[in-house]
């Protein structure tokens, strides 16, 4: 509440957020950070997240994970931001690359998880209403799929098959070109 | 994939490319319904682009659809610059063209490209070939001053036309169905004009009038149409209100040449007089319109015209049938009819009378009311209505150039 419409920019910008997990555990986290989130953003600016951003959708373990890559692409943010004034810097432009390489092996890494915790972060991603990681959790699971049979996704994915050999047949048949 | 709402399942999917989509649409009841519900596929029919006669622009026949995503019926994306036209469509990519300039636009996705300026030479026989499922990159084949009626010689039935370079020989040339002795023109009876000029009784002028009339309609040439549905390519030629429909058999280790065979032969006569002659036909119900573009047409409410009977017309429920309506200038139908085009994936071919768009079921030969695509501000009835249409299925892929 103290902030909001205040104007102090830098005190704004070092501000810590503190968000809480549906199990009890506390996040410190900068308000940078913490606004790549569309929904905490608004509690910012609602001046509603004094004495802590309760998240009753998001566990501990799944919590940290996010922070985790909004930390990362929040200094990817910020640096973007610094370029973007000196467009003209071949070295800047250099340094960009690099970083956005490093951005891009950090997201392949950050992937590396079991179903379970994939499907956890989707879900977050999505309350959170975080963008960027929602994008990426979707593609991921999506690039699973590709080139698998049904019966293939089926068993990676534990999904009961309900239709009828009629009724598959015939869904089939009208995308015939899709199994040739 | 159980722990995950529909909404999210929906947005994994549309990460996907078309063929994977396929595949996930055979899963389980739930995805299947995902799928279809939201159009993610984007398989079917969505509406049929027209080209009329005396408007400046085409516009979109279509069933009203709650479902995402929402087509630019309009072709609002692209530049306006006073008339332009629909000159094909291929898998969700529409070639358009205005008084200078040619674009491939994606009306789905509201993507358009700008087509390079054309050659000398090359007119206005352009064609877009894209298929999604084998590649994102679209192909416009224009033919170097295409003779209108190419000469093909009756046999061999393959042939190379000369205007043909041997860089295209992977097209081949098949040859289309012989359509002589295929029709019987209707004949009219003569004492019909002599019972309606009875008060004046010139009966010689009476009679040649009904040769004149005669005459004309024994030399009306059938139209013809080709594209695609349920099994393969179809040829439609379409005369006298007597459709014919082949369907070619592709070349195959037992059948080298592609032949056509004649699967439908129907007189939609019966049909139409049927529909036109029931006294309510002005109400019958309409489940598709002519949407503009324009805001508001958003809320239009899905009937689902092709998951029930309702509206088509059938013989046995035809009581008033010999109630003819005050207005009888159907009865008399001896106007051209527009065939707009085919169902991707189901034998039903669309057709037109005077603005009125109808579906005609080849399997049933039931005929359904569509509605109007009458355009407002058109006041000509005498012509066709239309001069070209173009079945639209949407593709939500591409990679044309986002200029918005």
């Amino acid at each position: 509440m103290a902030s909001a419409g205040s104007g102090d920019e830098k005190a704004a910008a070092a501000a810590m957020i503190t968000l809480i997990s549906s199990d009890n555990e506390k996040f410190e986290v900068t308000e940078a950070t913490a606004t790549l989130s569309q929904t905490i953003r608004h509690m910012i600016e609602d001046g509603c997240t004094d004495g802590g951003v309760p998240l009753p959708n998001v566990t501990s373990k799944i919590l940290a994970r996010v922070i985790e890559y909004c930390k990362k692409h929040a200094t990817a943010a910020a640096g973007e931001e610094g370029s973007s004034s000196s467009f003209s810097d071949a070295a800047f432009l250099e340094v960009d690359r690099a970083f956005l390489e490093e951005l891009e092996e950090f997201d392949d890494a950050f992937l590396e998880v079991d179903r379970a915790t994939l499907f956890d972060l989707i879900l977050a991603a999505n309350y959170l209403d975080i963008k960027g990681l929602l994008n990426l959790t979707c593609q991921k699971v999506a690039d699973s799929v590709k080139g698998k049979t049904p019966e293939q996704i089926r068993e990676m994915y534990n999904i009961v098959n309900d239709l009828t050999p009629e009724e598959e047949a015939e869904i089939r048949r009208e995308t015939q070109w899709a199994f040739e | 994939m159980d722990l995950l709402p529909e909404e999210l399942l929906a947005d994994i999917l549309r990460h996907l490319p078309p063929r994977p989509i396929a595949v996930c649409r055979t899963i389980s009841k739930g995805l299947h319904a995902i799928i279809d519900s939201r159009g993610l596929l984007l398989r079917g029919l969505r509406g049929i682009f027209i080209n009329y006669v005396g408007q400046d622009e085409p516009y979109f026949f279509s069933r009203p659809e709650r479902v995402a995503p929402r087509v630019d019926a309009g072709l609002r994306s692209l530049p306006d610059i006073g008339w332009r036209e629909a000159v094909h469509h291929c898998n969700g990519l529409l070639l358009v063209q205005d008084w200078e300039k040619l674009y491939v636009c994606n009306p789905a996705t509201q993507r358009w490209a700008l087509l390079p300026p054309r050659c000398k030479g090359f007119g206005d026989a352009e064609h877009l070939v894209f298929d999604p499922t084998v590649s994102l990159h679209y192909e416009v084949i224009a033919f170097a001053e295409a003779p209108r009626k190419p000469k093909i010689p009756i046999q061999p039935d393959i042939q190379r036309p000369s205007w043909l370079s041997p860089q295209e020989l992977k097209y081949q040339v098949i040859k289309t169905p012989r359509l002589e002795n295929i029709f019987t023109p209707p004949r009219l009876d003569a004492d019909d004009y002599l019972r309606q000029e009875e008060p004046y009784w010139d009966k010689e002028a009476c009679l040649a009038e009904f040769e004149m009339d005669q005459e004309l309609l024994n030399n009306r040439k059938p139209s013809m149409h080709l594209g695609k549905s349920e099994h393969g390519i179809y040829y439609t030629a379409l005369g006298w209100h007597q459709l014919r429909v082949w369907v070619l058999h592709e070349a195959s280790d037992s059948n080298p040449i592609p032949e056509w065979e004649l699967k439908h032969k129907t007189d939609i006569k019966p049909s139409f007089l049927q529909h036109y002659l029931r006294k309510d036909w002005k109400k019958a119900k309409k489940s598709w319109s002519l949407d503009r573009g324009t805001e508001g047409s958003d809320d239009r409410i899905d009937y689902g015209w092709d998951s029930s009977d309702d509206g088509v017309t059938n013989v046995e429920q035809e009581d008033g049938v010999d109630d003819y309506d005050d207005d009888d200038r159907y009865c008399d139908m001896r106007d051209d009819m527009d065939f707009l085009g085919y169902h991707p994936s189901k034998e039903i071919a669309f057709l037109g009378y005077g603005f009125d768009g109808f579906a005609y079921y080849l399997g049933t030969s039931k005929l359904q009311y569509l509605g109007t695509f009458f355009p407002v501000g058109c006041y000509h009835s005498q012509v066709a209505a239309t001069h070209e249409s173009f079945i639209y299925t949407p593709c939500m892929d591409d990679l044309l150039p986002d200029n918005t």
